[in-house]
């Protein structure tokens, strides 16, 4: 089973967070290691498969890496500045906490495919593979990703637009 | 605010935990039904190799509480652990880069401790977390051992008996048994005294424990 699981797994380590192939090599071992100690707490028959339980621990353990980067000095927030550039930086700033409640908020809005759709497309999933997962066509997918998409991008510039006012 | 600045939102925030992204079966399963890239291979070896370690490491831990440290020659504790946590010599050699047949003839006791350089015994002390003050112990019974031993090998030959390296593993830990037990009736004291010339090779033991920063072993 592990044959057949590693590759996978440490490829959704480097897509899922970014993470380089060394770390990641680091993260699935200490996965595969913990799954195996912890073997006894996996319910069979409960409400997911061994590998996706596999899989959870392995997603929990990427972002504690990815924190305990965050905390370290040497660290640099790539994402926050390659993301809020130009105007948008000013605009932003120090912003994180607020706009990760709104963002949240204006998921929960959604519905739970939707939200799925956006969430694996943020991640770099292929819109082929999301299809897939949801049952739906390649053709679909596009389509409500985009629609879902400019429902949130419309709620946010209404929210900027009422700061901008009030300002 | 634009598609590449929600998706970027979306994606720290998933990475940081702070929005809930949850995997299903169904997802997950299709990540294991799609072939994985073969350059991803090189990977997989170093986490495959990564978690025998730690299964061998975890099998010593275990087997370590089921031997007493307590007058055993070196070699005899290594193979006593080693049996008992289901590791064979070739996983050992391997670990120490080393032949197998090195493995061997240290369990055995055909190369005394203080013969064996102080880089590869000092890579054995490593793999089975062995103490300094349990080295000392060990080496020096070790050389006990092998010293009375020597009276014994010609004698049996003499006596028309194989050759040490052509005698079943059984016979030689009867040996080494045997023979420390003479040598504790010849000299009682002896059991205590550490000779010279293994208090030096362990102090050499513990400079190259220091370099490896296997700072636990030092206490």
């Amino acid at each position: 089973m592990v044959d057949r699981l590693l590759s996978h797994l440490i490829l959704f380590i480097c897509q899922f967070g970014e993470i380089a192939e060394p770390d990641a090599e680091e993260i699935a071992s200490d996965v595969l290691w913990s799954a195996h100690q912890s073997i006894q707490k996996f319910r069979y028959g409960g409400s997911a498969k061994l590998t996706t339980w596999i899989f959870e621990i392995a997603k929990n353990r990427a972002i504690d890496f990815l924190r305990k980067a965050a905390s370290s000095p040497e660290y640099v927030e790539v994402t926050e500045t390659a993301s809020v550039s130009g105007e948008d930086a000013a605009r932003y700033a120090g912003k994180n906490k607020e706009l990760l409640s709104w963002l949240n908020e204006q998921l929960s809005s959604l519905r739970e495919d939707d939200q799925n759709l956006l969430k694996w497309r943020a991640l770099g999933f292929a819109y082929a593979q999301i299809a897939s997962w949801l049952g739906i066509s390649e053709v679909n997918a596009r389509v409500r990703y985009k629609r879902a998409l400019d429902k949130l991008i419309n709620a946010g510039n209404m929210v900027l637009s009422k700061d901008t006012t009030n300002e | 605010m634009n598609e590449k600045f929600l998706n970027d939102l979306l994606s720290a925030g998933i990475r940081r935990g702070e929005v809930r992204f949850e995997l299903t079966d169904t997802v997950v399963d299709s990540i294991l039904e799609h072939p994985a890239p073969e350059a991803i291979n090189a990977s997989k070896a170093r986490v495959q190799w990564k978690l025998q370690l730690r299964l061998q490491d975890a099998a010593i831990a275990a087997a370590r509480n089921e031997v007493s440290e307590h007058s055993i020659p070196f070699g005899r504790f290594v193979e006593a652990v080693r049996e008992r946590a289901g590791i064979t010599r070739a996983e050992i050699a391997q670990r120490i880069r080393k032949p197998e047949q090195f493995v061997q003839r240290i369990e055995r006791g055909d190369l005394k401790p203080v013969e064996v350089p102080v880089p590869d015994l000092a890579n054995i002390v490593c793999v089975f977390n062995i103490k300094i003050p349990a080295i000392r112990q060990m080496i020096a019974a070790s050389v006990a051992a092998a010293d009375e031993k020597v009276n014994y090998r010609a004698a049996a030959r003499s006596h028309g008996g194989r050759r040490h390296d052509a005698r079943g593993e059984d016979v030689e830990r009867a040996l080494d048994a045997f023979a420390l037990n003479m040598r504790q009736k010849k000299y009682p004291t002896a059991a205590t005294q550490i000779p010279l010339h293994v208090e030096a090779y362990v102090a050499k033991v513990q400079i190259e424990l220091a370099r490896l920063r296997r700072n636990d072993l030092l206490v």
